[in-house]
């Protein structure tokens, strides 16, 4: 492990989260080589890269799930370690890809979950802490799900339903591991305007790891790539999302567009056989396939 | 797939309160009738009348043979307030189980409680004529002290680090589980003249129940339940995965320590007491659970209520079926255990079709 004293350049401004030379892995696989981040509070940063680029290892280890093995993150200008697990939780809420769910809770029981950091031991649920889970779950559209037993529902509304659960634990950051992956076209616009809304109105910061490179594009003023552990690439999509970058580390052909109304950069997939020859060419025009 | 994604039905919502009282309702319906029925047959307004007079609360010339006092406050009453113990702790020791590994086919013996405890008894039972400090009333101490030596020695066997994930908990818990009946049948093969005494403690019983056993497993009981409902919310919110939980403020692997040690302890001394009493801690969480849902808060005095009145009840048709000859109880709460267990089974299987 490597030590090093507290770093005073990390604390004058407080940045909300402050990585610094991250090692941290499973067993004896290293996921994150030496990565150094920083997210200013407000901010709406996407997590983007392929499969196993330690996007979900990353926020595991901020929240201090995963122990790292070397060097050091400060959140609110604190090091982790300094951070009980309940303080943390009061701060800090987490949407994760997927939750066991074995009993068959009912979908408010669930939601009103996210209120444990903020209740003492033997302490109920107050009239205020109701109002904070419904207005939760109005704001995740999963107020027709409330007696419904978690277990039963799609992927989809069980995403949901977590998201709503994270929004009634009030977080000051609020890091999201693929929040899109089940959703249909409506509910992944709703959740992405919800979630910038936040970051807008309510100055949460939000740190999303997103796989949909367009949606990321369209809604995070900061993408954050990574790939084989380290960052590779950092900044505002116009930047991020160059066709050298992308093709490099996703190691397939793509070529750039614009969004025909907001004009954020748009990725677009070519397919390996049949498609036509074109390359780096860039195609203002020519984005009537949907989605990628 | 989980066995329990299979709980299709829409569930009655009874509100706690009401469910409370109904549960304390059928436990005083089972610990009434216990006390009543009998070679003596006692009634219910006799038995107030002693229990006034005993308080000092009323005053009366006694209209009942003496031995009937005797029996009802020597005998029958320890007996029940024992079952009401037993019965209340693998209820919420099965609870807080099949809760922590999210699992309803766990029971409160399944981390070796049942093995340590019956080669303890075992034991005890087979060297007492040779070493003359061990003596019937010394059972209980050395299964109690096997059953935590078990328990202990399945903990460490699953950790790595500082954690012990719940499968490696289950493999442990079989494997010492296993052990422990071996060295069992090896004990009664060598010493077959103490197999009857060792045979009715394996199978469970609450025919030595006295004032002295209610007074060693009480303060167990009391400060296990305690414990349990003091982190009914934690094993809600563990019911979401290990990560969720610690991402809401609960440590996982602290707070399943303390409650795999807890509900193991309430066992323990449950099994010291009464011997191996099997499928109340299984039964009884998992038809609460059907009933009112996975809301520890309230499953936890519910399954404690009613695990005492399955126990008093099947203690009294233990004593009741073959009258003079008493039946083990855990022979009743198998028998009535096991049709329930399969249609558990078919139920899971159904589910996966």
């Amino acid at each position: 492990m490597r030590q090093t004293f507290q770093d005073q350049r990390l604390t004058p401004d407080r940045p909300l989260v402050a990585i610094r030379r991250l090692t941290a892995g499973y067993g004896g696989t290293t996921v994150l080589h030496d990565l150094s981040l920083v997210v200013q509070r407000g901010e709406l940063v996407a997590l983007i890269g392929p499969n196993g680029s330690g996007k979900s290892t990353l926020l595991r280890a901020i929240t201090g799930r995963l122990p790292s093995w070397g060097g050091e993150i400060h959140l609110w200008g604190r090091p982790l370690a300094q951070w009980s697990v309940p303080a943390l939780a009061r701060r800090v809420a987490v949407v994760a890809q997927e939750e066991p769910a074995p009993f068959a809770l009912p979908v408010e029981q669930v939601v009103a979950m996210g209120r444990t950091p903020h209740l003492g031991r033997f302490q109920r649920e107050g009239p205020a802490d109701r109002r904070k889970v419904r207005e939760a779950m109005g704001r995740a559209g999963v107020v027709h799900l409330a007696g419904r037993p978690f277990n039963q529902l799609s992927a989809g509304e069980r995403q949901r339903v977590v998201l709503a659960r994270a929004l009634a634990q009030e977080p000051q950051l609020l890091l999201l591991d693929e929040p899109t992956s089940h959703l249909d076209i409506g509910h992944q616009v709703e959740v992405l305007d919800l979630l910038a809304r936040l970051c807008r109105e309510e100055g949460v910061t939000v740190v999303a790891v997103l796989h949909d490179l367009n949606l990321a594009s369209l809604y995070a003023p900061r993408l954050v790539l990574l790939a084989g552990g380290r960052v590779v690439a950092d900044g505002p999509p116009a930047q991020v999302l160059a066709v050298p970058i992308l093709e490099a580390v996703y190691g397939t052909r793509v070529m750039l567009g614009r969004h025909p109304a907001v004009e954020t950069p748009a990725v677009h997939l070519l397919p390996l056989e049949g498609g036509e020859a074109g390359g780096t060419v860039q195609a203002p025009g020519a984005a009537q396939e949907g989605t990628a | 797939m989980t066995p329990a994604d299979l709980q299709p039905r829409p569930r009655l919502s009874p509100s706690p309160a009401v469910a409370v009282a109904l549960a304390l309702a059928i436990l005083a319906g089972a610990a009434i009738t216990a006390l009543a029925l009998g070679p003596a047959a006692i009634g219910p307004g006799t038995l107030a009348q002693m229990t006034l007079r005993r308080l000092g609360w009323l005053r009366l010339e006694p209209t009942w043979p003496a031995s009937y006092e005797v029996i009802f406050f020597q005998v029958r009453l320890p007996r029940v307030v024992l079952g009401v113990l037993i019965g209340g702790a693998l209820g919420v020791a099965g609870t807080t189980l099949q809760g922590l590994f999210r699992n309803p086919m766990a029971d409160p013996y399944i981390l070796g409680v049942s093995g340590g405890a019956s080669v303890g008894a075992v034991l005890a039972v087979t060297l007492a004529p040779a070493v003359p400090w061990l003596s019937d009333h010394t059972v209980p101490a050395v299964a109690l002290l096997f059953a935590l030596a078990a328990v202990v020695t399945v903990y460490r066997l699953a950790r790595v680090g500082d954690r012990a994930p719940l499968t490696a908990l289950l493999l442990a818990g079989v494997a010492v589980s296993a052990f422990c009946s071996a060295i069992v049948s090896l004990l009664l093969t060598l010493h077959r003249e103490s197999a009857d005494k060792a045979l009715f403690w394996l199978l469970g019983s609450l025919a030595s129940a006295g004032w002295r056993e209610v007074g060693q497993v009480a303060p167990y009981v009391a400060g296990g339940l305690l414990l349990a409902l003091a982190h009914a919310r934690e094993l809600n919110v563990l019911l979401l995965g290990e990560d969720a939980a610690y991402h809401l403020g609960v440590e996982p692997e602290r707070v399943q320590r303390r409650l795999l040690f807890t509900a193991s302890v309430m066992a323990a001394a449950a099994v010291s007491a009464a011997g191996v009493i099997g499928f109340v801690g299984l039964i009884v969480p998992h038809a609460v659970r059907l009933v009112t849902g996975p809301d520890h808060r309230l499953l936890i005095p519910l399954a404690g209520l009613l695990g005492a009145a399955l126990l008093v009840a099947s203690d009294t048709l233990a004593r009741m079926l073959l009258s003079p000859v008493e039946l083990p109880v855990g022979v009743v709460t198998a028998l009535a255990g096991v049709p329930f267990f399969l249609w558990l089974l078919r139920r899971y299987r159904a589910g996966l079709g």
